[in-house]
């Protein structure tokens, strides 16, 4: 059955400034309460530069796991490792070293680093320990420039064992073990209307091949 | 470094007249509401004067490839076992602007503060996407929103367990059903006289891999 949304938070309708009753045209309107935040990575005009609010990256990884019984193959076992709920990064602002966003509600916008094309980068370090370290930065940045989009490097169709997760299995390089991907999330210039491309926090799901044997 | 509060989220389309003509002010004047500072959430529905309104939203699709690699050589076995393993580059994000109506409208619209968009007719809203393998890299080749269920719907086909060369980007061992696909996802449902059903309410991304198979002798 469906059931009415009450707010969010505590409805604190602020002062008119004129006590109850008085009315004339130096009238403030009461300005209702924020009941919720704006969506995903909206974004304005601020002080000298873009404002962003409060997003995140949503990121899972899947692992195919196949066992070779010579350098030569073939496969002769094949496995999955568990199926991984999502983890989730908190963006820091305008670089890997920035403040995180806030995700408090009433929430503030986030004040970027000047105006232009804005963008959410997140790397990846796939042979930290720690599996919440193997994206190890997500922040919000102006211009995509630099750093550029390198994907994760592919895997030479093999035999010999290959793995990039702690520890890591055979020789993987350091393109295979550590890359950048970014999404456009819009773009804010002065004295033009904001173009918003995302306004959803960004899933990225992917799968990975590990080898044994060989 | 942390900014102002946020203004209330205020309500996004036309601005409503005072009911005063310009100029004319006194202390029954009806304020005239804030500009919209923020969209609504992706695909948000409402009422058209001919039909369905949405507002802007996008697709983002991610794919992952494994290489098989089979050997029939004579090694004095029946069977062809499968030698070698390997993966494509781990793709990022990738991003598709939605149409209207068909695969030949207009393109949706990102500028804030933005329209909505009316599509043609009111009842179930879907967002379609077609996968053409053929074309990758960008191989999500359609995307729009249409109301009703005009567009037929098939999934790229499956692959027959074998150990034979396949592969769909360069049509190797497929058939015309497993090189395409198309697919759709309900947003919701605006109908006349009835209250808004909103299925969606974010972006809409989807993750899938695929298997490529090679065979040597």
């Amino acid at each position: 059955m469906p059931v009415e949304i009450t707010p969010a938070g505590p409805e604190n309708i602020p002062d008119t400034g004129f006590p109850e009753g008085h009315v004339s045209a130096a009238n403030n309107p009461a300005e209702p309460p924020l009941q919720h935040r704006p969506h995903a990575f909206a974004l304005m005009h601020g002080d000298g530069g873009a404002k962003v609010a409060y997003g995140q990256l949503a990121w899972r990884i899947d692992v195919l796991q196949l066992s070779f019984a010579t350098a030569s193959g073939p496969v002769d076992e094949a496995g999955q490792l568990a199926i991984a709920a999502f983890n989730i990064k908190i963006p820091t602002i305008d670089s890997s070293t920035g403040e995180p966003m806030d995700r408090t509600a009433p929430n503030t916008y986030n004040q970027l680093d000047g105006y232009g094309d804005v963008y959410l980068y997140w790397e990846t370090s796939l042979s930290e320990e720690e599996l919440e370290d193997r994206v190890d930065a997500c922040w919000v940045q102006v211009g995509g420039s630099s750093p550029a989009e390198d994907e994760l490097d592919a895997v030479t169709t093999a035999a010999g064992a290959f793995g990039r997760f702690y520890p890591t299995t055979g020789s993987p390089s350091t393109a295979q073990l550590e890359g950048t991907y970014r999404v456009k999330l819009g773009t804010v210039n002065e004295d033009e209307l904001v173009k918003q491309d995302h306004a959803s926090d960004v899933y990225w799901s992917t799968v990975l091949l590990e080898r044994y044997g060989g | 470094m942390k900014s102002d509060e946020l203004a209330p989220p205020h309500f996004p389309e036309n601005i409503p007249g005072t009911r005063f003509p310009e100029g004319h002010v006194y202390g029954a004047n009806k304020t005239a509401e804030p500009p919209l500072q923020h969209r609504p959430h992706p695909f948000a529905l409402s009422y058209g004067e001919n039909g369905a309104k949405i507002a802007y939203g996008q697709f983002t699709w991610h794919v992952s490839v494994f290489d098989l690699l089979f050997n029939n050589s004579d090694d004095g076995l029946d069977d062809t076992p499968l030698e070698r393993a390997g993966q494509d580059a781990i793709d990022g994000v990738n991003v598709v602007v939605p149409r209207l109506d068909d695969y030949t409208g207009d393109l949706m619209d990102r500028d804030i503060p933005n329209v909505y968009h009316e599509l043609d007719g009111y009842g179930d809203v879907y967002l379609v996407w077609r996968l053409e393998f053929a074309e990758a890299p960008d191989i999500v080749t359609q995307c729009y929103v249409e109301v009703g269920t005009g567009t037929t719907i098939a999934e790229a086909a499956g692959v027959t367990v074998d150990a034979t060369t396949y592969n769909r980007f360069d049509g190797s061992g497929t058939s015309s059903a497993e090189e395409e696909g198309t697919y759709r996802i309900k947003l919701g449902n605006v109908t006349e006289d009835a209250l808004v059903t909103q299925d969606i309410s974010s972006d809409v991304h989807w993750s899938f891999f695929l298997m490529e198979r090679e065979l040597t002798a």
